[in-house]
């Protein structure tokens, strides 16, 4: 041993273990703190005559358990309550006998990993190297003697004196113990494994990057094929098991379904005895909350079509005319809602819409609830009257010009919803140049659309059909218009020529 | 194995306490029965005492659960060779050999089993013609017929009249519709077949009691190892027959109060709960030993941290299987299996429910988690008694929901009749270990084994 390396503390060697146990016992009476034995079997009592206390390491695996278990319960509140609530068999998203052994098991998880790596801190493991390996006494340490190692970086080491307790308490041997000048790292072999360890782990995405993107005529593999091809019933699908063949059974008897309710009938269809009705159902109560909540489901499901204003100009119409005019598509508008025509149908009649569609409009019944749809139509009401109160008195419709009245008839009656004026092909022809052009019947005479026939087409658009056209397909909503409204439409129609 | 005898100090004779002990509980089995018994023949005669014999059976099932949880754990240690629960297993084995005794508070359950009046177990009843023949299931199906034919609409209906209040037809439906689910389960559920299981199961408990307090007993004289051995050949055939026992013997007295429902888990459930209380018995008579100036110089801290660790593990895995049990028939969602939970978690026995959930699985498992409350005796002690009283209430939340489940709904009839009952139970139970204690020592002592568990410490 030279002198220029670091002393790391003296290792005494004793034969029994009762001889030791004592030596411990003055050893932790004579003040020292750091220092520890080695010996080759467990010895029980020997952390008290060392005079350790007892580990904390408890309570940290407490805390890390709490911790799991409240991570467990919100990883899966999180998941299954608030990122993507999904309905399992009618249970509520978050019900917590479900999540309780999951919670169990993350608890156990975060406890025994404390417990484990927590110990390994607090031993200061791993380690690769200790200056006691250096003495070739200490092998023993593992088979029949035992030892007492005090550090020399302890405060009241003293060589001599430590020497002489040792010596004093029984020890055999009392040897010093030097560090080691080179550095004590990672040994080389693990190190080298661990290299390769680490390069084997690139394989699996390397293989999975070279492979993505590419096409292969072979079928998948099936690594687990019964989770693939399960033996489960499909709807339409066929079976022996059953007479009939099908698989999809029909409700049993007697039963209700888990999403099937009891039918209040002014509320799930909108009639009573078969007649619209024409007020809300009674399990409807109309207030502010229930109006906002209709303009926000009206706003979600009818905005897109009918607008958010509702007169008929939703981003899919504005989309759909664009490519109407360019000649890509054909195009029934969706209708303005707010206009008198609308106002005027029952509540009913309105729910059996949106139920049921009208149309070119599919029914929502589907995704919409009962009560939604209600509120869809209060807030369509307040749509309704808000027209009501921007519309013109009657002075001022009269004070107007017959091709502005006629204009606003255009809108009021639908018109707009069939015919276009900018010459684009909607279900009716278009009406910019239409006016005193030739047009050819269905039986085969040629006659010009003069203001006679525009007239007698408003009123009874089956009397002269175009050729090519289909037979009542026009047809015209609410009270027939009177002579004056005919006049200030073809006064607007005129404009537009 | 050569034989040696350990020299014990301290004074391992119970002698006077004893016999002090034993005066205490038969007072107060003579006090608590007596009372417990005066107020069921004062009260219920219109329906045969029904109230007092669900009553006796929380008490009589206190005293058999306790006394089966000790048979366990004294055949679990010889079976796994433990060194540690030598100083500690005589309190086992006492309370174990106790069992024909409670073979003989068992004879009372006779009666609500073969009377006509009493309705405890209801297939009783419904399982006999009126020559008292067992009903074949071609038979019942045969009763059963029309209600077979009946429709869910018109079953849902009945019951709505029943809410309503005019419930006869209900009734009559109900009642059909029980024997229709229970009329399969009768070639096992009569009264004779009955009678013959809970026999066997006796003679069967009483038979592997004696033989391990026997042999115990033995050890302490002899002059070899034989009887410890013959005990360890014998301990892994016990424990098998233990287990079988145990879960019928649950089926039958417990499980078949319901007789619709079932759990396959149920005797798992009361196991649990069995060996729990019986190690919570064993600490109270330890620390009472040792109060007495008995055993002081055998049973330390070490031991005490073990049973401590008993009970903790116990509270968790009564809690673990009671949850699987719950979490299996919540999930499912079957009529036929939720009708259990359904009467406990519905109006009045909810509070029990929760109550059961918080006192007998999150407190005691917050209570005994640390290493320093099951080191002091004295608090260990505390939570011992409490943790018998939880095995109480846990008992009377099984049985008790089946009385008066149909006529009334569920109602929770606690009162001071169960509560004497159980104490005339538990003084039973003293009784018969004090009245045998001092017949040999309070230890094994010469279990080869007790000088390690002397030495034994914990980490």
């Amino acid at each position: 041993m030279t002198a220029d390396k670091e002393l790391y503390g003296v290792v005494a060697e004793f034969t029994d273990v009762t001889t030791l146990y004592r030596a411990a016992e003055k050893v932790r009476d004579a003040g020292y703190k750091k220092w520890d034995c080695h010996t080759p079997f467990p010895v029980h009592g020997l952390d008290d005559a060392m005079g350790i206390r007892f580990t904390r390491l408890p309570w940290v695996v407490l805390i890390m358990g709490i911790t799991g278990l409240l991570s467990g319960m919100y990883l899966q509140y999180w998941t299954n309550a608030v990122d993507y609530a999904f309905d399992i068999s009618g249970k509520p998203v978050w019900s917590l006998p479900a999540n309780i052994p999951v919670i169990f098991e993350v608890t156990v998880l975060f406890s025994a990993f404390t417990a484990f790596f927590a110990m390994w801190i607090a031993n200061r493991l791993p380690r690769w190297y200790h200056p006691l390996f250096r003495s070739d006494r200490f092998a023993r340490a593992t088979d029949d003697r035992f030892f007492i190692a005090l550090h020399a970086k302890d405060k009241k080491f003293d060589l001599a004196a430590a020497t002489a307790l040792l010596k004093g308490a029984g020890a055999g041997e009392v040897e010093e113990v030097y560090e080691a000048n080179e550095p004590s790292g990672m040994p080389s072999v693990i190190k080298g494994n661990l290299w390769v360890v680490a390069c084997l782990m690139l394989i699996p995405p390397a293989m999975v990057y070279a492979s993505y993107g590419s096409t292969t005529t072979q079928p998948r593999v099936h690594l687990i094929p019964d989770m693939d091809k399960q033996d489960r019933f499909r709807a339409q699908g066929e079976t022996e098991l059953f007479e009939d063949g099908r698989m999809t059974r029909d409700q049993v008897a007697g039963t209700i379904g888990q999403d099937q309710r009891f039918i209040h009938a002014s509320l799930e269809t909108g009639k009573e005895n078969g007649e619209f009705v024409t007020s809300f159902p009674t399990q409807i109560e109309v207030t502010e909350a229930f109006i906002d909540r209709g303009q926000e489901r009206f706003e979600i499901y009818c905005g897109i079509c009918h607008g958010e204003d509702g007169k008929g100009s939703g981003v899919i119409h504005e989309r759909a005319m664009e490519l109407a005019n360019l000649g890509q598509a054909t195009w029934v508008p969706p209708t303005n809602v707010t206009v008198s025509l609308i106002a005027n149908q029952t509540d009913g009649m309105l729910f059996e819409t949106i139920s049921e569609g009208r149309r070119t409009m599919p029914g929502y019944a589907a995704q919409i609830p009962a009560e939604d749809r209600w509120a869809i139509i209060a807030y369509l009401r307040v749509l309704q009257e808000v027209e009501v109160m921007n519309a013109l008195s009657p002075e001022e419709m009269a004070a107007l010009g017959a091709a502005s009245r006629g204009e606003i008839l255009f809108t009021q009656k639908i018109c707009v919803g069939c015919h276009s004026l900018n010459g684009v092909a909607l279900v009716g022809p278009p009406l910019n140049g239409f006016l005193d052009s030739e047009i050819k019947l269905d039986t085969g005479e040629t006659i010009v659309a003069d203001a006679d026939y525009f007239k007698e087409s408003i009123l009874d658009p089956a009397a002269k059909i175009r050729e090519g056209a289909l037979k009542g397909l026009m047809v015209l909503a609410g009270d027939p218009l009177t002579d004056e409204e005919i006049s200030d439409l073809l006064e607007y129609i005129k404009t537009q020529n | 194995m050569s034989f040696e005898k350990l020299n014990l100090k301290g004074n391992n004779q119970a002698g006077d306490v004893a016999g002090k002990a034993a005066q205490f509980g038969l007072t107060l089995a003579t006090v608590g029965l007596g009372f417990g018994v005066t107020l069921g023949l004062m009260n219920g005669a219109e329906d045969g005492h029904t109230h007092f014999w669900f009553a006796y059976l929380v008490a009589f099932s206190f005293l058999l659960t306790i006394t089966l949880g000790s048979m366990f754990f004294t055949v679990v240690q010889h079976m796994v060779n433990a060194h540690w629960s030598v100083t500690v297993r005589r309190f086992a084995e006492l309370t174990m050999a106790n069992m024909p005794m409670v073979a003989l508070f068992a004879l009372p359950l006779l009666v609500p089993l073969f009377s006509d009046d009493v309705s405890v177990w209801k297939w009783a009843t419904m399982a006999h013609d009126e020559h008292g023949a067992v009903i074949s299931v071609e038979e019942a199906g045969h009763d059963a017929a029309p209600v077979a034919g009946l429709t869910a609409e018109a079953s849902l209906a009945a019951q709505g009249q029943h809410a309503e209040g005019g419930h006869s037809k209900a009734e009559e439906l109900s009642h059909a519709e029980h024997f229709e689910f229970t009329a399969h389960k009768f070639p096992f559920l009569n009264r004779k077949f009955f009678a013959g299981r809970l026999l066997l199961y006796f003679l069967i408990w009483i038979f592997v009691a004696r033989f391990f307090f026997k042999k115990s007993v033995e050890q302490d004289t002899a002059s070899n190892y034989d009887p410890t051995l013959a005990m360890k050949r014998k301990a892994a055939v016990a424990i098998i027959v233990f287990a079988f026992t145990i879960s019928f013997a649950a089926f039958d007295l417990l499980m078949s109060l319901d007789e619709t429902w079932f759990s396959t888990i149920f005797g798992v459930y009361i196991f649990a709960g069995a060996f729990l209380s019986s190690v919570a018995w064993m600490v109270i008579q330890a620390k009472f030993c040792q109060k007495n100036g008995l055993l002081t110089e055998v049973i330390h801290d070490e031991h005490y941290h073990d049973l401590g660790k008993w009970m903790f593990a116990f509270t968790f895995f009564w809690g673990y299987i009671a949850f699987s049990q719950f979490m299996l028939i919540w999930y499912a969602n079957l009529p036929e299996e939720t009708a259990f939970y359904g009467a406990r978690l519905t109006e009045g026995w909810s509070a029990w429910t929760w109550a059961l959930l918080v006192f007998h699985l999150i407190i005691p498992f917050g209570g005994l988690l640390s290493r320093h409350v099951k080191r002091n005796t004295n608090i260990l002690l505390g939570w011992a008694y409490y943790l018998l009283i939880m095995q109480f209430i846990d008992l009377y939340w099984i049985v008790m929901p089946n009385y008066h489940r149909s006529e009334v709904g569920f109602e929770n009839p606690f009162g001071i009749m169960e509560v004497s009952l159980v104490m005339g139970m538990f003084g039973v139970l003293v009784y018969g270990n004090a009245r045998r204690a001092g017949k040999q020592a309070l230890l094994p002592v010469g279990d080869p084994l007790l000088a390690k568990s002397l030495r034994f410490r914990n980490i």
